[in-house]
């Protein structure tokens, strides 16, 4: 930063001082001074030109008291702001490059509105569909870089701000409006809109059969995806009986009891708890005598 | 305790005792300062103190020419400044004479 620039920026953060003419009547030949002295940047010696500006006028003398209940317009904080961010090496960078930007700026402004034209006119998309669109885009394109490189006036910088600002809320919607993705559904079946029963009730229990009629249990039911399909018995009053330990909720039909309700039974058989997962081959006590294989002491007779 | 609290009461006591020495430009007294030994002094409160003891009418002002480079402005104590500068160093000998035997009876 150069005393100018350094000077510049204290009288910008200094802007609402009273006696700011007074305060900062040779602080240019000062800081002349300053840099002619060592070859290091003002803003290394001296530190940003807001905390010198502050420190300043805290020498100078308080405030006027006005000062202080007086709240700072927007356009005064953005110049304070813009003052004391000079002060730093990466935003005086950013800045000195926003300049390169602007060719880029007005091709893209150049197309957003042309493409908010091709919009309005009913065609909607973000490229140009027929060849009239396209002509729209070209026209719109180079209008916006022949704007851009005019010199400015009052009602070209009044018209610049305000095609910027149609340009930067159309991106903006732009990017607002692409459609969502699609998020995965969680399989809830509760309110199933694919199963259908007879009666209003909902689905909270399932209960499979097999061909011949014979009701089946410790059925696992998964979808399509390999997830386990679970129902919501509580919804309907119902709870999955947890005697018998912690049960699997996609193995049908669930152990459920009804909590105050003693007019029947679980409505579903339960699983006995000694043989929780279907055993592959039936168990000594469930197999039934065959009397043939066996000899009686009569035939041996 | 920090130096730099110490010397916010104290600046413009400072800044009239070096111009009661000599007339000088602003960063020439900031300069001077530090060659007593007040290397915490910040330039910009040097500068604000001396504008605010002109505004007061304690100071003289004249710009001289420079030989190295812009014109400078001269900075000297006049009547004001005189009575201003004899009064806090009165006060300022008084309250350190006060402070060193307040400092000496909690050493013992």
């Amino acid at each position: 930063m150069t005393p100018e620039e350094y000077a510049q920026a204290v009288r910008d953060a200094l802007a609402d001082h009273p006696e700011r003419e007074e305060l900062l009547d040779d602080l240019d030949g000062h800081l002349a001074e300053i840099a002619a002295e060592s070859g290091l940047p003002l803003e290394d010696r001296l530190g940003p030109p807001a905390a010198y500006a502050d420190e300043l006028a805290a020498a100078y003398g308080e405030r006027p008291e006005r000062r202080r209940g007086r709240r700072r317009g927007p356009r005064e904080q953005a110049v304070r702001a813009h003052a004391f961010l000079m002060g730093y090496t990466p935003y005086r960078s950013l800045v000195g490059f926003l300049p390169e930007l602007r060719p880029g700026w007005w091709v893209l402004r150049g197309y957003v509105l042309a493409m908010v034209l091709v919009s309005m006119a009913g065609d909607s998309g973000l490229a140009p569909a027929t060849a009239a669109d396209w002509a729209v885009a070209v026209a719109c394109v180079l209008a916006s870089v022949w704007f851009g490189r005019r010199r400015r006036g009052r009602l070209v910088v009044l018209l610049a701000v305000a095609a910027n600002t149609v340009a930067g809320v159309a991106v903006f919607a732009t990017m607002v409006a692409q459609p969502p993705s699609p998020a995965p559904d969680s399989v809830y079946m509760a309110e199933p809109a694919w199963v259908r029963n007879a009666s209003s009730d909902g689905v909270y229990n399932i209960k499979p059969y097999a061909k011949d009629g014979t009701p089946l249990t410790d059925v696992y039911l998964y979808d399509q995806d390999g997830n386990p399909l679970t129902t919501d018995p509580e919804r309907y009053g119902y709870t999955v009986d947890r005697s018998c330990g912690e049960p699997i909720l996609n193995r049908y039909p669930l152990p459920l009891a009804r909590e105050n309700f003693s007019r029947t039974g679980p409505p579903s058989p339960s699983p006995s708890c000694a043989d929780p997962a279907p055993s592959a081959s039936p168990s000594a006590a469930d197999r039934e005598p065959t009397p043939g294989a066996t000899p009686s002491p009569e035939a041996t007779r | 305790m920090d130096g730099s609290q110490l010397l916010k009461g104290v600046l413009d006591l400072a800044v009239l005792a070096v111009l009661k020495e000599r007339d000088g430009y602003g960063y020439d007294i900031v300069r001077r300062l530090r060659e007593a030994g007040l290397h915490e002094v910040g330039d910009a409160s040097v500068y604000g103190t001396l504008r605010r003891l002109f505004k007061a009418g304690a100071l003289t002002s004249y710009v001289m020419a420079s030989d190295e480079g812009p014109h400078r402005k001269y900075y000297g104590l006049n009547e004001v400044g005189l009575s201003m500068y004899a009064a806090s160093a009165k006060t300022w000998s008084a309250f350190s004479k006060t402070m060193a035997s307040l400092l000496k009876e909690g050493q013992e």
